[in-house]
Order: C-alpha cells, then structure tokens, then sequence
C-alpha cells in the first residue's frame, strides 16, 4: 500500500468516523492489500473493545445502523466454509467490477455457531449454511428474507421450498445432498434385490465410536415409516413426533433383533479401510465421500444404489440443501440482496459453485453441466425420495437422545420397546423446554 | 529464608527515586508510548463512530492513566502494575461480572437482540408476497428531498408501461415522460447501482400504496432491480406496544418474559433478551430433567477431582523421591521422558487415547490385550476407569515437577540430622519430608483440583460424556461432570443456546469450587503456621 493511499484512508476514517467504512480508490491496490487494511481496521477496533473492556453486544441494531451516506463502496462480507469459497471468488470479482463494491470472502469452521453468537455490529451480511439452521436462525431474527422473484423457476423446486420457512424465503440453494448405498462393484454388481443382500456383502454403517448415528440410520428406520416429525397437508414438519408409534416400536426391535449388522466401534476413518481390505463392500454414505471412492476404486469400481427396505416400506432419507442467506444485521442489505439474487443465483456463479465443490447442484443450469458426473447424478437418482431435513427448533432436541437411544438398543442395554417409548418422552419433555 | 526485609526497603527506596533514565531508555518509551496513545485514538474515534460513547470513555480513561503513569518520575509500583491490573480487569473481572449480568436475563436461543430489533425484524418478516402478482422490473429515482420508484407495469391492454410512485403517491404513468427506453420524470433523476447502495436507508422504506388492483398492498424493493406486491401479516401497534396478526386478529401482548405472547399463550419469535431475576438459578434447581441424574453426576464430579489429585500427586511424589536419589544413574533422561505426558497438549492426547480405547480397533485391546473386546468406554465403571486413568497419565509430570522442587528446597542438614537421631526412611518421609512439602505443595493441590473439577476438555473430548445413563431424563451419561451436563443442557435446549442458565450455573460452580479451595488454602496456611 502506497503512503498516500493509507493517509486518504485515516482521512476518511476521521471524517466518517464510522465502523471501518473504507472507500477503494481508484487504481486501488491488489486485493490482498485491501484485505489487509480492513485486517488492520479490524484488529484495531478489536483491540480497542477488547483494552476498553466492554464488547458492543449491547448495541441494538437500531442503533447500529447509522447511515453511510457518504460512503459508496462499504465492502460486503460474507461468511462460507472452506470448501465453497473458492467457487465465490468469481461472482465476487464480477460483482466488484460491476459496482465497485468490494466482496469480503472470510472462510469459518464455525459458521453457524459464529454467526448466532456474532454481535449485531459484526455480523456478515451474507451467510452460506445449510436450510436445517433457518429454525434456529429464524427464531433468532438473524436472517431476512429474501424474494427471488421468476429466478426461483431456475432451481429444483424442492431446494428452494427447503429455504422457505414461515412462509418466508431465506435463502437461494446452490446444493443438496442426501445419503445413498455405495458399494464397490467386486461386491454388488447390480443394484441389490433386498436389504438382506447388502448384509451379505458386507454393510457398513458408520457410528462415530459408539456415539450414534441416527442421520445415517434414519434411512433404515423410515422403511418401517417411522419418519422423525409428522408432516402436516403442506408437507411441513409439525413437533409432533411421528415415530412415537408402532412404527417406531417395530424398528426398535428390529434394531434389537439385528444388532450383529452394527459395529459400534467403527467411524468414518474405520470404514475406509474396511472397504479398502474388502471386509465391508457398501457403505450407507453421501456424495461427500465420492471423491474418495473414485480414488480408490476407479470411476467404474464402485456403483451408487437405492437404498434397499429394512421393513418393508421404500426407504426415505434425509436431504440436506445448502445455499446463500441475508443477515438481518446487513448494514448493506440492498447491495447484499442484489449480490445473492443476481450473482450468486446466476447460472454462472451456480456452475462455478459446482465445479469447485462438486456439490450436486440446485440449479437447473449447472445440474445439466453435471449430468455426467458418476456422483452428482448416482446420489441425486438415488434420493428422488429424499425429504428435506426438518428445519423446526425442536429438531436440535431431537439428535443426541435418538442416537444414544440406538446404540443402547444396538448394545443390548434394555428392551427395545421401552427404550424407544422413554427415547419419546424424552424428546417431548426437551421439546416442551 | 526471607530475604531481609530492611535490605529490601532500602533498595525500593532507590527505585523509587527513579534514578536518572538513559537517553535510549527514554526515547523507547516515548516511542511505544506514542504508537500505544496512536492506536488508541484510532479505536476511540471508531468507538465515537459507533455511538459506543461510554466505552469511548473508558478508553479514553485508561489511555489517560496509563500515559500519566507512565511519563511521570516514580510511581515504580504503579508502572509495574498497571498492565497486569488492566489485563485483569478485562479478562477476569469483566468476564466474571458480565457472566453474573447474564445469569439474570434469558440471553439464549430466541432471546438474543433488543425488543426494537425484534420489533424490526417483525416488520420485515411480517409480510407476503401477494400470491400471484406480478414481478416488476424497476428504476429508482431521487428528487431534492424525496426518492421515487419507477416501474413496469403491464397494462390493462397488455402491453408493458413504466409508471411512476412515491410513499405518497400510487403507482401511475400520469408523471412519466420520454421513451420507453429512456424514461423521465421531471425534477426526478435515475439512480446508477452506486447511488442506490448509497441511498439504501431511504430505497428499502420505500412503500408504495398499490392502488385498486391489490387495496391492503404496497410495493417494496430490496435490491433497487426488482419489486413486488407485498401484504402484511403482522401489525405492530407503538401506542399500545401490541403486535395484532392480521389473518385472524390475535393480539399479542408484551409477556415482559421477551416475548409478545398472546392470550392463547402462543408467543411471537424473535423474542429479546430480558431481565428475568432469579428465573434462571430456580430452574436449575426445580426442573425436573436437571434434578434426577444432578446427585450421581455430582458424586462422580467429586470423586473424579479428588481421585485425579490423589492418584497423580502419588505418583509425582513416589517419582519425585526416586529421582531426588543422588546415587540415581541417567536421572536427566528419565526426568525429561517423564515430562513427555505434560508437554502434549491436552485435547490431543484425549483424542489419542480415545482411539487406542476403541473397543475393536483400539491399541490397548488389540495389541497390548491381544485381541480381546473389552468395551473402555461403552461400560459405565470402565469408562470412569479409562478417564481417570488418562487424568492420570496426563497429570503426574505436573505433581512430579512441583513435588521434586519443593523435595529440593528442603535443607539437606534437616535429613542428615534425622538419620543421626536414628529415624528410619518412613519416619523421616512422614514426619520431615511431607510436612515441609505439603507446606508449599498444598495450594497447588488445591488448584489442582479446582482445575479437574471444571476439566471440560478431557471428558468431553474422551467419552463426551458417556455412555449414556438411559435412566436420566435429560441426555446424562455415566462420565458427565457438572460442567459438561451444563453444556449438554444449555446448548442443547429446544431453540438452542441458553446462555442465562449456563451462566446461572456457572456461578452456582463458582461457589461450589470457591468454599472447597477457601478450605483448603485454610488448611495450608496452618500447616504453614506449623512450621
């Protein structure tokens, strides 16, 4: 950075007197300078709250939002994880020469956690997250809502409808997975005829050291049709728990009557090599791990099947979308929305997002693109059942007493039946706080 | 063994006096000073910026104090205490008041921002897009003092038409003139993208009656490209301070919880963060899930504290005197081996030995069992046994340490006139060596155990907990301390994170740690009064 650059910027910093608002001069420097400076507009107010001894978390949003007028290239943030921002970098570079707004790319291991604890005043103003966080979010007042307006005909319709909650749209999808049957071809062929077939070549299932896995499992349990929550006539999620019934008892019990099948002490690391030594030969997993079985095996040594029933109805599993939000806390909400609706919504910036994630795409354009990919189009056949993943508060009480209620059934610690009823009362009485 | 007190004044005295400062000595000061008072000008015209007044004060104030004390002669004390004074203010004091602060209200899940922020956000939630209507394609204009909307509507013979609108004014083609391609409204002036971000405020308050066609409608944009038809569906009324839903006519009233609630008892999210008194310490002792496994957890979490200071100050001790043994070849090698445990970190070993515990993979069962499944930590006693047993492992160098410094510190002659007087060698452990040590040694036992009592990273990371009590209504497991069961309840309730309960029993912990350590410092000051 160049002297003169630095002293217009504290200029301006002693004019605006505002929260790092940094105008990007013309003929500005790379952008790694431009990072640096807010780095080091960033540090200093982080240092200034941390030595004055007071966070901001008591700022309303109200209060927060003093005009920036003055001020035309207030830069957007945005938050991803670390394997999406990459595929930003594009759209974020198209949006700045197009509007000379500069776009933050800050990758978090955190994202979801952070953005709930962030204080208003820190808060990104663009978020990519998976649909399941809008219960949490939503009931927070951490997103806006968003209107994608004729541009939502150009995604599948069941990864926008997961970003609608309330009533509301939360967010543009660029992704969604769901869990499907992958075997290596020396072990299962063709597709199997029965559940019983895949036992025989070897099923595994991972259950992160005994902790459960009730994700995974769920695609077992719904073939007794035992879904989670009961959907009401629009096909959203009530509280009410839809495998309390008989339908959850027969799965227990099943559960019971197959423990052998179960392997309390693998996880996903275990699995790999069990696959590799050609102890298991398919494995209840999602595309996630499709890059590795093409390293492994070849694309033609391993296939992606249709979960075969356990009990007798289709097996349904969970589906997982991810896309892009708009905090509530945007301090630049108008140039956030157009940066999420018109750019990150694009069919380019959608391609873009697949070819840098491999994430089976939402959008109708980059799904063409990737029609010929083994993985993307292997999962997206093999989960036409799929639901999406309820999004509902109550489903963060839901995870940890379904999985250690499992591994207690799979390990023998009580009947199965009274288990799952005290598994029920459980999970009402969290539900009901 | 003090060091004389009078020798000590005299030499403060000098300090005191301050000397006379080199000129390099000076000139570094002056120069840290500056950057120091630089920075914190900087963050103080951030803060002003910001509207954070009182913390802008405060920084002001320390800066002031801190430059004070520091160009001033003397005041060597002072110069010496001040940062860690400040560092302490921040990291301790601030963190222990702010918790207590919190332990009062609901801050959690749902309860996070203000009531004008929820109120906000209501606004902007609380409307629909008209089902069915239409998308526009919209500019947006600014007169001197007001900012208009133009946009393309289809008229009633089909073909489109740009019309013009402000908040008083509905939608219509009376004020526009110029082309299709190049529409004017006079005394109005389109805006590019960069003045529409800049006038973002004014743009996104824009609500445009929208006439006949949609009567209880408006027109809103959110990113000055596109608008729609949207309808409200909550009302909130500032006199009354009610929120009335407008498809069915429930009110909502204030339930000075941080909520609006209505008389049914359905309650309005977002919700804010409020005061709620003792709310949060009368749930942590009446609710039902909290009460059933809080004894057998509480047991656990002090037999797992006092277990761990035992087992490892034993084995430090027993160490400590095999290696205090002059006559001990190789001693350095096996001091620095033994040490090995402590320099890990902590969480990384925890994971380590949860893997080599593993049931059917593991290390331990495998290999040095040979094969056999002995479940580590999927039985309850078992798993309380692994855990102490990696407390073990990871403490003893720390008891070796302390213990070998403090052995080293007793006068030789002490023992030497011991063995004249014809004390056997566990006469003179119990009667000589362990008085004098527990005399430094105790306070560190104390803290030991505090430590262990609050030891979040070994359990959670070990058995998370497990395995699970299935007795317990709330999702206990056999190895959960205090601290972990706060966490599994507070960031695991129906909507998330309750930052008010854990800090509410954080502080009840407090208390619990604070009487136990008082007693035992007690202790060690008699012990020390003993000698």
């Amino acid at each position: 950075m160049t002297t003169p650059d630095f002293q217009r910027l504290l200029i301006e910093l002693a004019i605006a007197g505002k929260s790092i608002p940094i105008q990007v001069l013309k003929g500005a420097p790379l952008k790694s300078t431009k990072r640096s400076l807010f780095a080091l507009g960033a540090v200093a107010a982080a240092s200034a709250l941390v030595l004055s001894g007071c966070a901001s978390t008591e700022e309303t949003p109200t209060e927060s939002a003093a005009p920036t007028q003055t001020v035309d290239a207030t830069p957007l943030t945005v938050w991803s994880d670390e394997v999406e921002a990459p595929g930003l970098e594009a759209a974020a570079a198209q949006f700045e020469a197009d509007t000379g707004i500069p776009v933050n790319l800050v990758v978090k291991t955190e994202v979801r956690n952070d953005f709930v604890a962030a204080p208003a005043a820190e808060s990104p103003d663009v978020v990519l997250g998976a649909h399941d966080w809008l219960g949490e979010l939503v009931s927070n007042g951490l997103l806006a809502p968003l209107e994608l307006g004729d541009r939502a005909a150009g995604f599948v319709a069941g990864s926008i409808n997961a970003f609608n909650y309330d009533g509301q749209q939360y967010g543009v999808p660029y992704t969604q997975e769901n869990i499907a049957l992958a075997c290596t071809t020396e072990a299962m062929p063709s597709a199997p005829a029965s559940f019983q077939d895949v036992v025989d070549a070897g099923l595994a299932i991972s259950l992160n050291d005994g902790t459960g896995d009730p994700y995974h499992m769920y695609s077992l349990q719904t073939s007794f049709g035992a879904t989670v929550f009961k959907q009401d006539e629009t096909g959203s999620y009530t509280s009410e728990l839809g495998m309390a019934g008989p339908e959850g008892l027969a799965f227990a019990q099943w559960l019971k009557d197959n423990a052998n099948i179960f392997d309390l002490s693998n996880n996903g690391d275990i699995v790999k090599e069990q696959m590799l030594s050609g102890d298991k030969g398919c494995w209840i997993t999602g595309p996630w791990n499709g890059a590795w079985f093409n390293e492994n095996f070849g694309e033609d040594g391993w296939e992606i099947y249709t979960i075969p029933s356990a009990g007798g109805q289709p097996s349904v599993q969970f589906s997982g979308v991810r896309g892009v939000m708009l905090s509530a806390n945007s301090q630049n909400a108008v140039a956030a929305t157009k940066f999420i609706v018109d750019y990150l919504g694009g069919d380019a910036a959608q391609i873009n997002l697949y070819e840098s994630t491999g994430r089976i795409p939402s959008n109708l354009a980059a799904l063409e693109t990737a029609k010929d990919s083994k993985i993307a189009a292997g999962f997206g056949a093999a989960g036409a059942n799929a639901q999406p993943m309820p999004a509902i508060p109550a489903m963060n009480s839901v995870w940890s007493f379904w999985g250690s209620t499992e591994v207690a059934i799979i390990k023998g610690d009580g009947d199965p039946a009274t288990l799952w009823t005290k598994m029920v009362e459980d999970i009402n009485a969290a539900i009901a706080g | 063994m003090s060091v004389s007190t009078k020798e000590k004044k005299t030499k403060t005295k000098a300090l005191d006096d301050g000397g006379t400062p080199s000129l390099l000595g000076t000139v570094i000061k002056l120069i840290l000073l500056g950057i120091l008072a630089a920075g914190m000008l900087f963050a103080i015209m951030i803060l002003i910026g910001n509207g954070s007044y009182f913390v802008a004060g405060l920084a002001t104030l320390v800066t002031l104090v801190i430059l004070f004390i520091y160009l001033r002669r003397g005041m060597l004390p002072a110069k010496y205490m001040i940062p860690g004074l400040i560092f302490m203010m921040i990291f301790q004091v601030y963190v222990a008041v702010y918790s207590g602060y919190i332990a009062f209200t609901n801050y959690g899940g749902g309860h996070i921002g203000s009531k004008s922020g929820a109120i906000e956000i209501m606004a902007l939630t609380g409307q629909e897009r008209v089902p069915e209507s239409p998308e526009l394609t919209i500019k947006i204009l600014q007169s001197s003092d007001e900012i208009g909307m133009l946009a393309l509507i289809t008229q009633d013979d089909g073909v489109k038409a740009w019309e013009f609108g402000t908040n008083d004014s509905i939608l219509s083609p009376e004020k526009v003139s110029g082309t299709f391609e190049e529409p004017v409204v006079d005394g109005y002036k389109i805006l590019n993208f960069s003045e529409v971000v800049a006038n973002q405020d004014a743009i996104t308050q824009l609500k445009i009656p929208a006439g006949d066609e949609y009567p209880s409608a408006y027109v809103l944009t959110k990113d000055g490209s596109y608008a729609y038809f949207y309808q409200p569906t909550l009302a909130y009324d500032p006199e009354t301070d009610t929120v009335t839903r407008v498809t069915d006519g429930m009110v909502f009233t204030d339930n000075a919880d941080g909520n609006f609630q209505s008389a049914t008892g359905e309650k309005l999210f977002p919700g804010w963060r409020a005061d709620v008194g003792f709310a949060n310490f009368i749930k942590a002792f009446t609710d039902e899930r909290i009460r059933g496994p809080f004894l057998g957890v509480t047991l656990w979490t002090f037999a797992f504290a006092i277990l761990s200071v035992l087992t490892t100050f034993a084995m430090g001790l027993g160490l400590a005197l095999l290696f205090n043994d002059k006559t001990f070849r190789g001693r350095k090698i096996y001091r620095v081996a033994m040490i090995l445990p402590y320099a890990f970190p902590g969480f990384l070993s925890a994971m380590i030995w949860r893997s080599m515990f593993n049931e059917k993979y593991g290390f331990i069962n495998q290999v040095i069992l040979g094969g056999v499944d002995i479940p580590w930590l999927s039985d309850a006693w078992l798993a309380k046994l692994a855990i102490l047993f990696v407390n073990f492992w990871l403490g003893f160098p720390y008891m070796f340490l302390i213990v070998l410094g403090a052995l080293q510190a007793i006068p030789e002659e002490l023992m030497e006139s011991a063995k004249i007087d014809g004390a056997t060698p566990w006469q003179q452990l119990r009667l000589i060596k362990l008085p004098l040590l527990l005399v430094s040694v105790a306070p560190l036992l104390v803290t030991s155990f505090a430590f262990n009592f609050n030891n979040f990273t070994l359990i959670y990371l070990l058995t998370g907990g497990g395995p699970k009590n299935i007795d317990a209504g709330l999702n206990a497991g056999h190895t959960d301390i205090l601290i972990t069961l706060v966490y599994k309840l507070a960031f695991n309730a129906g909507e998330g994170s309750d930052f008010g309960l854990a800090s509410a029993f954080s502080i009840l912990i407090f208390f619990v740690v604070g009487t136990i350590s008082y007693l035992g410092f007690r202790r060690s000051r008699t012990l020390e009064d003993m000698n």
